[in-house]
C-alpha cells in the first residue's frame, strides 16, 4: 500500500483447496483479483516466460512476487524457481515458497536455489490464518520490490 | 762276403808284390796288412783265410821265383811258419778286438732301448690314470660291460652313487643279478643294441639297490677291445626332471581347470588381436559353443557384437577392453553393455584385464575376464528406484497426506466462524473442500496400501491367453469407458501371458483407465491393444489417441505419486504400480508419445510372454 501499484502475486498450486484458503485470507489486502493462480509448474513458466497457452506477453503481465507450492504436476516447484532465477529477465522476482513439507532437504533447496522465504502450511486454521496474515503484512504492505 | 773280401784282398796284395818285386824286400810285407784288414774287417774265419792263402801263395809262387830253388830253405821254412803264426794271432786278435767292441755296441743299444720303453711305459700309465680319472669323475654314470654275458667289468663312482652300490659288489654281476633291471628291460635295449649298434637317449626306469625307483636316460653302444665284445653304457638320473616336468604338467593342469571352471570368462588373445582361447564361461557368455567360433581377430568380433558404455554410447572396437587391454591398460571393473546381433540379445559385462608378460617383462599376449553383472545392475537399478520410492513415500506423508489435512482443519475453522451468517453457498463451499480432502485421503492410504502389496506375487504363477486378461481389465473399465465412448480395439494374435493372473489384470486396468482419462476433448476417443516384435522380443502395448504426453515430462509418468495433471482425480499411484507389477514379472515399460494432442502409446515388455506369430504380423 505503501506502493503506488497494486501487487500481483503468481500462485502456483495444484491444490485448489489451498489456493481457495490463500485467496480468502489476501482478500483483505484487497489484491484478490491480481492473484493469478495456475495449478502447475509447466503453466507456472508458460506464463512467466509467455509459453504455451500464455503466448504473448500482453496475456500475462509480470508478476510482483510468485507463491510457489513446491509439489507440483509435471514441473516440480524447485525447477520452477530454478528457471526465474536463471533467467536474467526474472531473477529479481521474490520468491516465496508456500508448501505442506517440513523437510530440510525442500527448505535448503529452496534457498540454494535463491527462494526470498519458506513458509510452510500449518494444520491449523489459527495458524494458517495468521501467517497469510503475517505474510500479507510483510509482502504486500511494508516489502519494496525492484521495477 | 767276408771270406770273399779276404780272398780278393790277399790275392790282391799277392799281385801287388808280385808286381812290385823288385823294389820290395820281404815277402810277406803286403799279406801282413791284407790279414790284419780281413781280420778286423771279418772277423777270425776271414783272417784265418787270408793267412792261409797267403802263406800257399807265398810258398809256391813268390819263394821260388826269387831264389830259383826247387826245396824251400830252413830260413825260409821257419819264416813262413812264423807268418802264419803271426797271422793267425792277428786273425785271433782282431777276432777278440770285433767281439769285444760288439759287445760294447750292443750294451749301449740295450740301455738305450730299455730308457725308451720305460718312457713309454710311464706314458701310458699316466694316459691310463687320466681316463680312468676321466672315467671315473665324469658326472654321469658310466658302465662297461663284457658280451654277451652282460657283466659288469667296470663302472664309475657316479654310477655307485647313483644306484647305491660299493664297487666290488658291482664287477662281475649283470644289472640283472644285482636287480637294477630285470630281464625284459634288459632284453629291451639288448635288442635295439643289436639293431642300430647303439642306443642314444632311451628313457626307462630302474631299481636302485635300496628299491628307489629312478627316471633315467640311457645310451650305450658296442665296442671292440682285444678282440672282446663290450658295451659301453653311460645313464643319466633325470628323475628330477621328470618330477619336475610332472609338477608342471599337474600345476598346469590344475590351472587349466580352474580357468575352465570359474564362473568369470576368461580370453586370451595374441598381441596382434586374434582371439586364442575363451574358457567355458567366457564362450557361455559370447553365445559360442565352440572354441573355433571364438579363435577370430578382435575386428571380426565387431560383426556379431556391439558394445557400448552405460550410457549407451557404442564404442569403437578400439575402445573394447581386449583392444585398452593390448594397449598396455590394466583394466578393472569396467562395465560395458554387450549386444550380440544375431541372435539378438543384451547383457551387461564387468571387464578386467592386463597383459601378460614373459620373465623380462615383454608383453606375450592380453589376458581379459569378463563376468555377466546384468542381473546385478538391474538389482541395483531396481534398488535404486525402490529407495527413490521409499524417499518419495516418506516425503508423501510430510506433504501429499497432510495437504488433506491442512484442507480440513482450514475449512473447519472457517466453518466454525462462517456458520451463524447464514452464508448458505460459503458454507456449502467449505463443506465441499472438506469432502474432497477427506475423500482423497482415503484413496491415497488405500492405493498404498494396495502398492505395498504388488511388490510380490501373491497368486500362482500361470499362463493365460492375452484377450482374457484384457476382457476382465475391460470389464473394471467399462464404466469410464462407456461414459466417454471409447472403443477399444484389441489383436487377435495368439499370444500367452504368464505370471500372476489378477496383477497382469491390474495392468491393462490402469492402463486403459489412465488412457480413458486422458481423452482430452478427442470426439473418436479409441484404444488399442496389441503386440508387436522388437529387439528380439513380442513388446505389448496399450494405445491411445488422446491428449498425449509432453516429452517433457515422460521420465516423470511411472514415479510415485507423480501426476501430471493436477485437475485430474488421481492420486499418482496407478501408474507406479503398473511398473512395479511390470518389473516384479521381469519386464520393462515405457511410454512414447510426440506430445500433446498426439495420444500416447504405454509399450510393456513380461517374461515369458509366448507369441505364436502368424506370418502377417511379423511382416
Amino acid at each position: 500500500m505503501t506502493k503506488g501499484n497494486p501487487v500481483t502475486i503468481l500462485l502456483v498450486e495444484d491444490d485448489l483447496a489451498h489456493a481457495e484458503i490463500v485467496r480468502r485470507n489476501l482478500a483483505a489486502f484487497r489484491v484478490a483479483n491480481r492473484i493469478v493462480h495456475v495449478a502447475d509448474g509447466q503453466a507456472a513458466l508458460d506464463y512467466l516466460f509467455h509459453e504455451g497457452d500464455h503466448a504473448g506477453a500482453a496475456a500475462s503481465p509480470r508478476p510482483d512476487l510468485v507463491l510457489l507450492d513446491l509439489r507440483l504436476p509435471k514441473v516440480d516447484g524447485l525447477e520452477v524457481l530454478r528457471r526465474i532465477k536463471a533467467d536474467a529477465a526474472l531473477r529479481l522476482l521474490p520468491v516465496v515458497v508456500l508448501t505442506t513439507s517440513a523437510a530440510e532437504q525442500d527448505l535448503v533447496q529452496a534457498y540454494s536455489n535463491g527462494a526470498g522465504s519458506y513458509l510452510v502450511k500449518p494444520v491449523d486454521f489459527d495458524k494458517f490464518t495468521k501467517l497469510m496474515e503475517a505474510f500479507g503484512f510483510y509482502w504486500l504492505a511494508w516489502n519494496r520490490f525492484p521495477d | 762276403v767276408r771270406y770273399a773280401f779276404a780272398a780278393i784282398a790277399t790275392v790282391a796284395a799277392f799281385l801287388l808284390r808280385v808286381g812290385l818285386a823288385r823294389y820290395l824286400g820281404p815277402p810277406y810285407i803286403l799279406f801282413y796288412p791284407t790279414v790284419l784288414l780281413a781280420a778286423l774287417l771279418g772277423g777270425l774265419g776271414p783272417g784265418i783265410l787270408a793267412t792261409a792263402l797267403s802263406a800257399a801263395l807265398a810258398a809256391f809262387w813268390i819263394l821260388p821265383a826269387e831264389r830259383q830253388l826247387p826245396q824251400m830253405s830252413l830260413r825260409e821254412s821257419v819264416s813262413l811258419a812264423a807268418f802264419v803264426v803271426i797271422g793267425l794271432l792277428m786273425s785271433t786278435v782282431a777276432h777278440l778286438y770285433r767281439q769285444a767292441r760288439d759287445r760294447v755296441a750292443q750294451n749301449e743299444r740295450d740301455l738305450l732301448s730299455r730308457e725308451a720303453l720305460e718312457s713309454a711305459r710311464r706314458r701310458e700309465e699316466e694316459a691310463l690314470r687320466r681316463y680312468e680319472t676321466l672315467f671315473d669323475k665324469a658326472p654321469f654314470a658310466i658302465a662297461l660291460t663284457k658280451m654277451p654275458e652282460g657283466t659288469t667289468v667296470s663302472v664309475n663312482a657316479a654310477f655307485l652313487g647313483l644306484f647305491e652300490y660299493a664297487r666290488d659288489e658291482v664287477v662281475g654281476k649283470t644289472s640283472v643279478d644285482l636287480g637294477i633291471s630285470d630281464a625284459g628291460a634288459r632284453a629291451e635295449v639288448a635288442a635295439e643294441l643289436q639293431r642300430l649298434g647303439s642306443v642314444r637317449d632311451f628313457e626307462c626306469t630302474r631299481t636302485t639297490r635300496s628299491g628307489a625307483q629312478r627316471a633315467l636316460s640311457l645310451s650305450a653302444d658296442r665296442i671292440v677291445m682285444g678282440g672282446q665284445d663290450f658295451v659301453l653304457t653311460s645313464v643319466q638320473d633325470i628323475t628330477a626332471r621328470r618330477r619336475a616336468e610332472a609338477a608342471l604338467r599337474e600345476s598346469e593342469a590344475r590351472l587349466n581347470t580352474i580357468v575352465e571352471n570359474i564362473s568369470e570368462g576368461v580370453a586370451v588373445s595374441g598381441l596382434d588381436g586374434q582371439l586364442l582361447h575363451f574358457n567355458r564361461a567366457a564362450l557361455d557368455l559370447h553365445g559360442f559353443s565352440t572354441l573355433e567360433e571364438c579363435r577370430r581377430h578382435l575386428l571380426q568380433f565387431a560383426d556379431l557384437f556391439e558394445l557400448s558404455d552405460l550410457d549407451g554410447t557404442v564404442l569403437a572396437v578400439s575402445q573394447w577392453p581386449l583392444s585398452r587391454v593390448l594397449r598396455g591398460e590394466s583394466l578393472r571393473d569396467v562395465e560395458v553393455r554387450v549386444r550380440r546381433k544375431q541372435p539378438a540379445w543384451q547383457r551387461t559385462y564387468s571387464y578386467g584385464g592386463t597383459l601378460v608378460r614373459d620373465a623380462d617383462g615383454q608383453p606375450m599376449m592380453g589376458v581379459v575376464t569378463m563376468r555377466d553383472v546384468t542381473e546385478r545392475r538391474r538389482a541395483e537399478e531396481e534398488l535404486r528406484e525402490k529407495n527413490d520410492e521409499l524417499v518419495r513415500f516418506t516425503y508423501t506423508v510430510s506433504h501429499d497426506l497432510k495437504s488433506p489435512l491442512v484442507t480440513v482443519r482450514t475449512f473447519l475453522g472457517y466453518l466454525e466462524r462462517d456458520f451463524g451468517k447464514g452464508d448458505e453457498a460459503t458454507l456449502r463451499e467449505d463443506f465441499g473442500h472438506i469432502r474432497t480432502a477427506a475423500d482423497r485421503m482415503s484413496r491415497l492410504l488405500d492405493e498404498l496400501l494396495e502398492l505395498s502389496r504388488v511388490g510380490r506375487k501373491v497368486n500362482p504363477t500361470v499362463q493365460v491367453p492375452l484377450q482374457l486378461v484384457v476382457g476382465e481389465a475391460l470389464d473394471l473399465v467399462a464404466g469410464r469407458l462407456s461414459q466417454r465412448g471409447v472403443k477399444v480395439e484389441v489383436t487377435r494374435e495368439p499370444v500367452v501371458l504368464e505370471g500372476d493372473r489378477p496383477r497382469l489384470v491390474e495392468v491393462f486396468q490402469n492402463l486403459l483407465d489412465n488412457s480413458a482419462k486422458f481423452m482430452g476433448d478427442q470426439v473418436a476417443p479409441r484404444i488399442e491393444v496389441g503386440v508387436e516384435m522388437s529387439g528380439g522380443e513380442p513388446v505389448l502395448f496399450v494405445r491411445d489417441n488422446g491428449i498425449g504426453i509432453d516429452p517433457r515430462h515422460q521420465q516423470k509418468l511411472f514415479g510415485l505419486f507423480e501426476k501430471l495433471e493436477p485437475g485430474s482425480d488421481g492420486t499418482g499411484i496407478g501408474l507406479a504400480q503398473v511398473r512395479r507389477i511390470v518389473q516384479v514379472h521381469g519386464g520393462r515399460i515405457w511410454a512414447e508419445s510426440e506430445g500433446r494432442g498426439h495420444g500416447t502409446c504405454f509399450r510393456f515388455t513380461l517374461a515369458g510372454t509366448s507369441w505364436e506369430r502368424s506370418q502377417e504380423a511379423s511382416a
